[in-house]
């Protein structure tokens, strides 16, 4: 079996203020496998760019992180910040959504990718500049040499994402952190970025967490999906397995959200209410205010229960783990009509 | 692509070249008209307190107050722009060559007070912006608190008092000039040049301080912080050049400030520029050199923001047509 690339155990991140603290992410643990794209779904303020950005090393300094980071065998948690950085946009690279925002406006494209470069590389200036076309190349830019001369506000914004991942390309990465990478792009071109990512990940080996609310997205282009409701990875799983039998309520109502082209004019079923901010989340399960399957043993603390490459936080579901009866119960009894009357009317 | 961005700083500077025109004509409308409305007559102050109604009269029609207002204008004007300014209704010397003796000395303490206060400023402000919220942005902030509150002329009184009069260290008053020695004439400009610095110095700290904050959070920085770059690279090369751009125009407005700030300073230091010249025509009612003075500051003034404008474009390739 191919050795993780990346694997997080029990991140929890917290914030520091002089109110108290208040917790942002809980035990938050998953594996990525070297060349594996695997995707990280949920709702804004479920803690996605948070973990990306604990992994990065990121965070602001009142976010304090405990738990494990572990790259290449070291723990990047415990990292001195000059080891951090010769890591960063070296073996991690990391792309960001707004990517004309996350370029800078006021430096050519040419200027910003040959810094990317030499940050790593000793290279001559010219060397670096050869070394920036054929990045440009590489992620599909045509005309490359005439294009370092651009500003990026004369790129579109997917222009622009081709650029952010050939910077994040620039050293020798083996992890490519995709921060909702494809969010503010228009449909044709988000397709033209997952094709891209996949191909680079299928020929340099690279490995992906690819961020995205975007289930039917994320569905296309990862090979494992975790998903993660505030602040807490619910479920986790093959992506087939995990669309066809979702297990956590949570993920079911999700599958259910992804529309279905091939049934124009229905709506799909929503999930009522809305995720609770961090500071408000509940005891024992976080999901059971919106959950349709809620009862007692929901205000324990959930445990999750991993079987077959397959870890899901509900103490329901768990126990139709274990006696292997998934169809019964991910099939929409008593629970999930209710729902779908609550958001259509 | 490089020659398409140079070209088109070019045309920058032809357009703004082309906006100066009304600009400054209209600036020389205002003038006119501003010295018409001051109560008394250029020809009462020529002839002096015991002229007879006659001599003035007299003294009215050779000097053309008699002719309608627009001719008045006119005729000012395109003396102006022949570099005729008219001479002095006091000493009768000739406006031009007076102007063209004492505007560079203004230009000086100016520009060394501009330089001055940039090389404080914008070191203090990175520095404040990097150690935001702790001792050392705390201290920076209470200084350039300090440089704006206190009034130049106060300050310009007490560094006459204690390093000129109490330790000796420069002179109180005057400019030796640069003939009688490079040494004397910077080192008598010190003093001016530093408390006409002070209210600038602690401006341009200040906007420096929040314009780099605001690059520091930006996005981009927190691409540049992901691709692992040094954290030199990242504050001096890449946040700076964006804390710079609102910071150029605050720069053009600072030295027009400046050139205000030199006539209380000049005062003070009993320095022969454009100030004190301008002052004296107030206080004697000369007409011509308030116009003439008036009329020249305009033109630095435009052409500050001229240079302002240029600095924008080169700074920020997306104000570039």
């Amino acid at each position: 079996m191919r050795a993780p690339a990346l694997i997080v155990e029990n991140l929890r991140l917290k914030l520091c203020a002089d109110r108290g603290d208040t917790t942002l992410l809980s035990d938050v643990s998953f594996e990525i496998q070297s060349g594996e794209i695997f995707g990280l779904v949920g709702e804004s303020g479920s803690g996605k760019t948070l973990t990306a950005l604990a992994i990065m090393r990121l965070l602001p300094p009142t976010i304090k992180a405990t738990g494990k980071v572990i790259f290449d065998g070291v723990d990047l948690l415990a990292l001195p910040e000059y080891q951090m950085r010769s890591l960063r946009g070296n073996r991690i690279g990391m792309v960001f959504q707004e990517p004309v925002a996350a370029l800078n406006p006021t430096f050519t494209i040419g200027t910003q990718l040959i810094c990317a470069v030499r940050a790593h590389h000793k290279l001559s200036g010219h060397k670096a500049r050869e070394r920036a076309i054929e990045l440009l190349d590489m992620v599909g830019i045509p005309e490359p040499r005439s294009r370092l001369g651009f500003y990026p506000h004369q790129f579109s914004g997917g222009m622009c994402q081709r650029v952010m991942i050939a910077m994040a390309l620039a050293g020798d990465a083996r992890l490519l952190l995709a921060d909702e990478p494809t969010t503010s792009l228009d449909v044709t071109t988000q397709d033209e970025i997952v094709r891209l990512l996949e191909r680079l990940s299928k020929d340099h080996g690279i490995s992906v967490l690819f961020i995205s609310h975007d289930l039917g997205l994320v569905a296309r282009l990862c090979h494992r999906i975790a998903v993660a409701y505030a602040g807490e990875l619910v479920e986790v799983g093959h992506t087939d397995a995990l669309l066809q039998t979702p297990l956590h309520p949570y993920t079911r109502g999700l599958v259910r959200c992804v529309p279905d082209l091939t049934q124009i004019g229905v709506l799909r079923g929503g999930i009522p209410g809305t995720p609770p901010m961090p500071g408000h989340w509940p005891g024992g399960c976080r999901f059971q205010q919106r959950c349709p399957l809620a009862g007692n043993g929901c205000d324990d603390a959930q445990v999750t229960s991993s079987l077959a490459d397959r870890t899901v936080r509900c103490w329901k579901s768990a126990a139709s783990v274990d006696t292997a009866s998934i169809e019964n119960t991910t099939s929409p009894t008593n629970g999930p009509k209710n729902l779908a009357r609550n958001t259509t009317s | 692509m490089a020659a398409a961005s140079v070209s088109s700083i070019w045309s920058v500077v032809l357009h703004r070249l082309m906006a100066v025109i009304p600009t400054v004509l209209f600036g020389t409308i205002l003038i006119f008209g501003l010295v018409q409305i001051i109560p008394g007559g250029a020809a009462e102050e020529a002839a002096g307190p015991e002229a007879s109604a006659e001599a003035i009269a007299v003294l009215r029609e050779e000097m053309g107050l008699n002719r309608p207002l627009h001719v008045q204008y006119l005729s000012w004007l395109g003396n102006a722009i022949r570099g005729d300014l008219g001479r002095s209704l006091t000493d009768r010397r000739n406006i031009a060559k007076a102007i063209t003796e004492r505007l560079p000395l203004t230009i000086e303490l100016t520009v060394i007070a501009l330089i001055l206060s940039l090389l404080i400023g914008i070191p203090l402000g990175v520095l404040s912006a990097i150690n935001r919220h702790n001792r050392i942005d705390a201290a920076v902030t209470s200084v350039s608190g300090l440089g704006l509150a206190l009034p130049e002329f106060w300050l310009a009184m007490l560094a006459v008092n204690l390093f000129a009069l109490k330790l000796g260290w420069f002179p109180a008053t005057g400019v030796p000039s640069v003939e009688l020695g490079w040494h004397e004439h910077i080192q008598s400009l010190v003093l001016p040049s530093l408390t006409l610095a002070s209210g600038a110095a602690a401006a341009i700290t200040r906007f420096t301080r929040s314009g780099m904050l605001e690059a520091l959070s930006s996005s981009y920085i927190r691409t540049a912080w992901a691709l692992g770059l040094s954290p030199a690279q990242i504050f001096f090369r890449f946040a700076l050049k964006n804390a710079l751009i609102p910071l150029v125009t605050v720069i053009g407005i600072i030295t027009s400030s400046l050139f205000g700030g030199a006539v209380l300073v000049e005062s003070v230091f009993v320095i022969p520029g454009l100030g004190t010249m301008l002052v004296t025509a107030v206080l004697q009612k000369d007409y011509p050199t308030v116009q003439s003075v008036a009329l020249v500051l305009t033109v630095v003034f435009v052409m500050i923001s001229l240079v302002v404008d240029i600095g924008c474009a080169v700074l920020d390739p997306r104000t570039r047509r």
